[in-house]
């Protein structure tokens, strides 16, 4: 029998049995969208943490004072702006493209009645492409105005507006604590994959010499709170790591890379935290939405072999006329291969619309990755014919008196 | 080399039979296993029909009228004897050669008409065809055809619900002629019929017999038995009385 003939005659079985049909492909509708709906939100979690990560700067290391040994762990002030210096050094440490020493403070910026509260930055010029962000508006201080401690400000879009409504701010002064300064420029909005705990558009940037003469809790000396370096490139990132780390250990004289009184982070690894930690729960959702899809493929074998004991006439009767084991084989398989794609598309059909549907109820973002839908789509045929093989060699088998004899 | 002759005798062409069995039955013997108890169907049955014969089967229930009609149809083997259908030995034939033999020699009606009930008529009658691997379009022209000679031609998107017996027996009729088969086997064709219905299928038989077809109907109804041109009376497994 060709393709076609089968399709059709499997078509035929399947609209006349409507109720039965949609029964036997349940079990793989609900597996289906189980599973697609799991591995989207596993996407899309993942999506929205590279999306966080992606807006601090990429190939970004940051260098914190305190080590990870309880010995080394409080020394506070541990971080200088001599150590930033020392790091870029091209000779010293080559893979590092930049770096930037930070000093932070939570500080109330008053622009006349308005006041609003917000983290204000001291560092170098190098913050800007350290933290790969420009200006949209004005500029960013200079070198010279870093060295003397300029009263400059530049201003997050978020802070701007917060302070300024739709105004340019630049040129006009705001008060940072008690100091006044001038707005110099406005940054770019980094816009979503901002979370709210850290939000890169409501913030101030002053500079370096500045921050420590004037920010409440920063120290007048050269100590630091963190000193960012960004690689050359990703592929240099843990070269950047190993110059920092045996550069930082020289010049805090420690023998013993454990004793460090320093901690490197990447980026990088915050998103393989992040990321294998929502693989785990997505391994574990997706197993869980898999033995659903199993048990669905054993209702379709089941079903199919009780379709099989009732048209056992019906098979009977195709033997009778002509019909080898191996048409009545095909006949079956070709049944069951329908249902599972019927099964996979609604499946799909139905996660496609959580997709759209969930994420506003439970806050959670979907994205079903097109290989997964195509994916689906091949498992519940696979799944279908796999478990249809039992029942249709079944049938094939049925001698065709034994099969006309039933009543 | 000389004697070579002599052994294998040539039949000469005068000798081979102008009228060719179309089948052939040999001392034929089938049995079942029922658990442990073994039934005898058939006991040693032997006996041909010819081209062109309307040859009716008679019995009590029981006596193996159904047993022999499995075996002359090729849906089953006997347990031992020859059966040769149109010249080929069927006995010991392999489950897909009987499925081609069937599909192209024999065409069958059952008592219970034995239709798909999720086709309509024309999807009904063409069946065979599809395993003969008949082109679409000529299956459907062919069983169109067959249905509007058989008076059904109002009726071809029916589906068997749609028929009543009479009709569904005639597209069971029109399904056995579909492939041209050498032989049409009846099992009890007007069994579930009225007097009517049952009227109109018998003539539809002698019209089958007058137009040169070989037709076998097994039957327990006297009447029935009485419209062949020859009757085989089966009782215990074994051929009772009848000329064939
Ligand atoms: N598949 C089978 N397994 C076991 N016994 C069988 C089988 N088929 C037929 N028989 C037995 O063989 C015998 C002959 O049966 P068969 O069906 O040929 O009778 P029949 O003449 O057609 O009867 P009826 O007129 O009732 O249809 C019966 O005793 C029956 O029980
Ligand atoms: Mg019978």
């Amino acid at each position: 029998m060709k393709f076609g003939e089968l399709l059709r005659v499997a078509s035929e079985a399947v609209q006349w049995n409507r109720m039965r049909s949609l029964l036997t492909i349940l079990g793989i509708v609900i597996g289906i969208a189980a599973v697609m709906v799991t591995v989207g939100l596993g996407e899309g979690a993942q999506a929205k943490v590279k999306g966080e990560i992606s807006a601090l700067g990429s190939n970004l290391l940051t260098i914190s004072p305190g080590g990870s040994s309880a010995a080394t762990a409080d020394s506070g002030e541990s971080l200088t702006e001599r150590d930033a210096m020392a790091l870029s050094s091209h000779v010293v440490a080559p893979a590092i493209g930049a770096v930037a020493p930070i000093v932070q403070g939570d500080e109330t910026v008053t622009f006349g009645a308005t006041s609003t509260s917000m983290i204000v930055y001291g560092s170098t010029p190098s913050w800007l492409q350290v933290r790969s962000r420009s200006v949209v508006s004005g500029e960013f201080f200079s070198s010279a105005q870093e060295t003397k401690g300029a009263n400059v400000i530049v201003l997050g879009s978020e802070a701007a507006s917060e302070l300024f409504g739709g105004r340019d701010p630049v040129g006009e002064t705001v008060t940072v604590g008690s100091t006044p300064m001038t707005v110099i420029g406005v940054l770019n909005s980094v816009g979503s994959g901002t979370s709210p705990t850290t939000n890169e558009d409501d913030l101030a940037v002053v500079p370096l010499t500045t921050a420590q003469n004037s920010l409440v809790g920063a120290s007048s000396n050269d100590a630091v709170d963190s000193i960012l370096i960004k690689a050359t490139s990703s592929t240099t990132l843990s070269a950047a790591y190993q110059e920092a780390d045996n550069e930082l250990l020289m010049l805090h004289n420690i023998s013993e890379p454990a004793d460090a009184n320093f901690t490197i982070t990447s980026e990088q690894s915050l998103v393989s935290t992040a990321t294998s930690v929502s693989s785990t729960l997505t391994a574990l959702l997706a197993g869980i939405a898999g033995v659903s899809l199993l048990v669905g493929g054993i209702g379709v074998m089941n079903i199919m072999l009780v379709s099989v004991n009732e048209r056992t006439r019906e098979i009977g009767l195709r033997k009778a006329l002509g019909a080898r084991p191996r048409d009545i084989r095909l006949q079956f398989l070709t049944e069951a291969l329908l249902l599972g794609i019927l099964g996979g598309a609604i499946g799909v059909g139905i996660a496609l619309i959580a997709q759209h549907v969930l994420p506003s109820l439970i806050s959670d973002p979907i994205s079903i990755p097109a290989w997964v839908t195509a994916g689906a789509i091949g498992i519940s045929m696979l799944l279908s014919v796999v478990f249809g093989v039992y029942p249709a060699t079944r049938a094939a088998q049925l001698s065709p008196i034994e099969a006309l004899r039933t009543e | 080399m000389v004697a070579s002759a002599a052994v294998v005798p040539v039949p000469s062409v005068a000798a081979v039979p102008s009228v060719v069995d179309v089948i052939k039955v040999s001392d034929v013997t089938k049995r079942y296993l029922l658990g442990s108890v073994v039934v005898e169907a058939l006991r040693g049955v032997s006996m041909t029909v010819a081209e062109g014969q309307f040859l009716t089967i008679t019995g009590p229930s029981g006596s193996g009228k159904s047993t022999l009609m499995h075996l002359l149809g090729c849906l089953d083997i006997p347990t031992t004897g020859e059966i040769l259908i149109s010249g080929e030995r069927v006995d010991q034939m392999g489950e897909i050669e009987l499925a081609s033999l069937r599909n192209r020699r024999i065409g069958f009606i059952f008592q219970q008409f034995n239709l798909l009930a999720s086709v309509d008529a024309v999807a009904n009658v063409e069946l065979g065809l599809i395993y003969a691997r008949v082109p679409r379009a000529e299956r459907r022209a062919r069983s169109i055809e067959l249905l509007e000679r058989i008076g059904l031609g109002n009726h071809l998107r029916h589906r068997p619900m749609e028929l009543s017996g009479g009709q569904q027996q005639r597209v069971a009729i029109a399904r056995a002629l579909v492939g041209n088969p050498d032989l049409i086997l009846a099992d009890e064709p007007t069994g579930n019929l009225d007097s009517a219905s049952a009227q109109e299928i018998l003539t539809i038989f002698d019209e089958l017999h007058a137009t040169g077809r070989t037709v076998v109907v097994i039957t327990h109804d006297p009447e029935v038995a009485a419209r062949g041109s020859h009757t085989l009376t089966l009782r215990d497994g074994r051929i009772l009385a009848g000329v064939a």
